[in-house]
Order: structure tokens, then sequence, then C-alpha cells
């Protein structure tokens, strides 16, 4: 159950954050390993009929909804780039190509529609944000600020029913300074992401 | 949370309910207003009617801006976009009043005032880019009551012009009432309107002129031909209809700024509703083995879940830019400037209680 610690104060995620390849998980290393682990289920399986023993281990899931679950990661987890912005009452996480995560820093909150449910609430140590679909597919996503306040994880977890485990994939995100692109870009109502190049520093 | 896990029964259970309030909504709520829905009987879009000339005599229209229907200290986005929709949909029945061409002056005014004969008042009950429920009170400068109802659209088709023609019924409506008066009637409301204003700014002169009912009012005695007070006091409306004019260049301003996206985000809703529908009447027919894969079907929920965030998001930021940030607004007499800051309520009630002191100050001081 979502709970908020008003007593341990917010870190300061604000900032522009860039994914970190080297130290972020791969989705296919992921989906691997789950195969792997279906692999070793269906083997304890198969080895529990051959013995004529019931099987007593969790079960398998389907594995279309498993691949299903595993693109979506990858497709949730897309954005390579973060912009936060962050105050005493609340936070907002700009994502690139999507939407963003807003969430007060006081209590849990939760945004209903038809189309699917937000919920965030920040427990002490980390920032929760969960987002559920018609079909109940469930996005889980968490962020927390290394020490250092150099980089940020966010460790993302997905699940649909019909599957027997999460599909969780971590992304580790860096500082970055975008003045030192040399180009800059905004999401856009009407014409979609537009960058533009930063002008040039003068010569001293 | 409980109602977590049940939360995609819940939604699919509203797949006719629109778009929900976002950011309260316990399921309690919810399903009330589900069964409110159910039973609602939608209006349609009527022409509206459209005269060569405006009818005589002239009847000046004051449209109050909307109530919002949300607490003044709801700062939440969802109550930013109510506040934001309380004057564009104001702007937008003073729009369709005027566009008719039948009336004097449609203005919009900030609070209830006997500035003009007659004023109407309406408040948002539920508006979700695709529904939009108002209650809707119409009453003469006396107070006594022309009508009410309670106005219910449902936007039929994301081509649909924003929210254009659902003022038409009203502005027919009203104009039916006025045209249901005998002349004397409509002059004796006139008349009314311009005593109960002097009335409201000096009382002690203009008391016990018009007799009230609980449900009706007669004007029993008229001011004297040529009384200089009344010269005073229409200065002092001519200066309130300057407020009222500042008042339309805000409105005219933030249309340009925030229509844009506003229509974006109402066209957005709808097409992301009927899309839902449309899914929902697919995944129902759907057998186990036909139908989009489930990375397919997963995708699809997921764009459109990311497609309607942004663009509701867009709109918040830009509701929450407006939200109770009225321009402060410089006023002037004859021989004074004024800036007035604060919300429009609060800049209206300080400027009317200035030209009360004016005029208290040009008849000698007198508090009544």
């Amino acid at each position: 159950m979502p709970t908020s610690h008003h007593d341990s104060p917010v870190p300061d995620l604000s900032g522009h954050w860039e994914v970190d390849y080297a130290r972020s998980d791969s989705v296919q290393t992921q989906l691997n390993a789950s195969f792997r682990e279906v692999q070793r289920e269906l083997r304890r399986r198969r080895q529990a009929a051959e013995r004529g023993a019931s099987y007593q281990g969790p079960p398998m899931g389907d594995l279309d909804t498993l691949v299903a679950v595993a693109k979506m990661a990858e497709l949730v987890t897309e954005p390579e780039l973060l912009e936060v912005y962050q105050d005493v009452r609340r936070i907002r996480i700009e994502r690139e190509n999507s939407f963003a995560l807003n969430c007060e820093l006081t209590g849990a909150q939760s945004v209903p529609s038809l189309l699917g449910a937000e919920q965030c609430w920040w427990d002490g140590n980390q920032l929760h944000f969960r987002v559920l679909l018609p079909d109940g597919l469930l996005i889980k996503h968490r962020f927390v600020r290394s020490a250092d306040g150099l980089s940020l994880s966010q460790r993302t977890a997905l699940t649909a029913p019909g599957v027997a485990r999460d599909m969780e994939v971590v992304r580790i995100f860096s500082r970055y300074d975008p003045t030192e692109r040399g180009y800059r870009c905004t999401e856009t109502l009407t014409r979609g992401r537009v960058c533009t190049t930063e002008q040039a520093a003068p010569y001293e | 949370m409980n109602d977590w896990r049940v939360l995609p029964r819940l939604l699919l259970l509203a797949s006719f309910y629109a778009l929900g309030s976002c950011a309260s909504s316990p399921s309690d709520e919810t399903s009330t207003e589900l069964q409110e829905d159910s039973t609602r009987v939608w209006d349609t879009v009527e022409p509206l009617l459209i005269a060569a000339a405006p009818t005589m005599p002239l009847l000046d229209i004051a449209v109050e801006l909307f109530d919002p229907g949300v607490s003044g200290e709801d700062r939440s986005p969802v109550a930013a976009v109510r506040r934001l929709e309380s004057q564009l949909l104001a702007g937008e029945l003073r729009d369709t009043l005027a566009r008719s061409n039948q009336w004097g002056v449609v203005r919009l005014v900030p609070t209830a005032s006997s500035l003009t004969p007659v004023s109407i008042r309406a408040g948002i009950a539920v508006s979700d880019g695709r529904d939009l429920v108002l209650d809707v009170v119409v009453k003469d400068a006396m107070g006594a009551l022309w009508f009410e109802y309670t106005m219910a659209y449902r936007q039929q088709s994301a081509a649909d012009e924003g929210f254009g023609g659902i003022f038409n019924a009203l502005a027919n409506r009203l104009l039916s009432v006025w045209q249901g008066k005998d002349r004397d009637e409509q002059d004796a409301l006139l008349q009314g309107a311009e005593i109960a204003y002097a009335e409201a700014l000096a009382p002690e002169a203009f008391s016990g002129m018009i007799q009230r009912s609980e449900t009706d009012w007669k004007v029993v005695r008229l001011p004297a031909e040529g009384d200089p007070m009344l010269a005073r006091i229409e200065r002092i409306r001519n200066q309130e209809y300057l407020f009222c004019d500042t008042i339309d260049e805000q409105y005219v301003d933030m249309v340009d700024r925030v229509g844009p996206t506003y229509r974006l985000w109402r066209s957005a809703t709808l097409e992301q509703t009927e899309w839902l529908e449309r899914y929902q009447r697919r995944a129902a027919a759907r057998t186990g083995s036909a139908g989009d894969s489930e990375f397919t079907r997963m995708q699809a929920e997921y764009a459109a879940y990311r497609s309607f965030r942004i663009q509701e998001q867009a709109l918040f930021e830009l509701a929450e830019a407006f939200d109770g940030e009225a321009r402060p607004t410089v006023m002037r007499t004859q021989d004074q400037v004024f800036r007035l800051e604060g919300t429009l309520e609060s800049q209206y009630d300080t400027w009317r209680d200035l030209l009360r002191d004016i005029y208290l100050i040009e008849t000698g001081g007198q508090t009544p």
C-alpha cells in the first residue's frame, strides 16, 4: 500500500538527466533471463511428471504475454532524456517523447481516467509512479537519486494478467548540462519535437 | 490501495462515461456520476435565431463569469482548467448572444449586479472535454427569476467545432421570454432596472420605488424628471461599463492564447474516448485465438494513454499559468487613475466601492 513519509526530506532531483547505457539494463538481457527461467521451470515440470510427482511450483504464465510485456518494457523505458522540475510541494519528471510524471510530494495521489490511471507517492526513499491500463498492464516506476547526486536510477517493472513475474528494467541516468550540447529540443503540441541550435558564444 | 486492483474493471464498466474528473475520484463518486450519466438526456444543437436588426426596446444583458464548481482553495490542474473554462464558456455565451443580433449590449461581468436589466448566471456541474452540464439561472435586475434549467451537451464527434452552437437554445429561450412580454412590461423592466441600479448605489434616495414580492416586482414610484442624481448615477454606471470593457479585453486576449490548446484538448479527449469505445467493442467480440496480438493490444492502449496525457498536461500547464492571475486593471475617472489588482471578482468589487465613494463625495459625502 502506498504510504508517504513527511519526515524524510526529499532529495533534489531537479535538473537534466541522460541515460547512461553502460550502467543500464538491456531489455533483451532481461527477456533472455525470463526465458531461461521459463526453460528451467519447464524442465522441473517435465522431471516431476517423469517421476510421477505432482508439481508444486509457481504458475509459468503465458509466453506470448511475456514477450509482449518485454516489448512494452522497451517502449516504456525508451525516453533517453529526463528534465526534472521540483519544488517543496511537487515534482514533475518530463520525459522525452512521452507524458510527464507529476506528483505532489505530500501524500499519495491517484489520477484516474477511462484510458488508464496513475498513482504516485514518495515513500521516504524513492518516488513511486504507477500507471494501470484498462486491460491490466501495470507499469511501475521507482526513482532514486544516488547519494552524490550525480545519478538517478529509474527502476521500471511491468506486469500483466497471465504473466507470472514482473519484467524489470533499470535505467541509470547521469546529469548533463543542456547548454553544452549545442542544441536544445522541446516538445510542442503542434509540431512534435522541435530542436534548435544554441547560439555560439562569441570569442573573447 | 484497495481499489487499485479493481480499477481495470471499473474503467471498462465506465466505457460510456466521459473521461473522468482527474485528481479527485473516489469510486463512490464515480458510480454516482455514472448513474446520472446513463439517465441524462443530452441536448441537441438548435439553430440560432438571428435578427436582421435588434428588436426595440434594446435589452442589455450581463453574462456572469460561470461558477467553476471547484473550491477557490483547490490548486489542482483540474481546478485550474475549470476556472479557465468558467471564463471561456461565459465568453462563448456572450458571443452567441451578440451573434444573434437580438439584443442591446451583452457584457461579461465578474459577479452579479443590477448593472443590466437581465443577467445570466451558470455553474459548471460537469465538464470533461466531451460532456458539459451547466446549471443556468436567468434573473432580472430586481431579482425575479425568468427561468432556470440544466443544459447538458455531449460532443458527438471529434470534428465538432468545440462548443459552437451549444448556447443557441439558451439564447433562443431568452428571446422567447423577452418577446413574450408586452411593450409595457418591457418598458417597466428597463425602468425598474435603472431604479434598481440607483437603489444599490444610493438606497437612501431611491429605496421604496420598487415593490418586491417573492416572485415578482412592480415599479410604484418614479424618480423626478430631470433629477440631477440620475445624471450622476448614469455617469457612475458608465464607469462600471468601462470596467466590463476591460474584462472583455482580457477575455479576448485569453481566448487568443488559450483557445487553440483548449480546443485541441477537447478534440483529443473525444478522439480518445471514441477510440476506447471502438477498442472495447472489438475486444468484446474477440475470441481467444483471433484478433490483435498481445503486444499490439498493449501498445495501442499505451499509445492512447500517452497521447491523452500529453494533451491534458499541455492544457493543465496553460491553465495553471492563467489561474488566479487576472491582470491588474488601470481605470481612469475624471481626475484620478486607479490600479486594481487581484482576481477579477475582487477588482470588480473594489471598483464598485470606489464608484460608490465617488458618488458619495459628489453628493456631499452623506453616507446612507
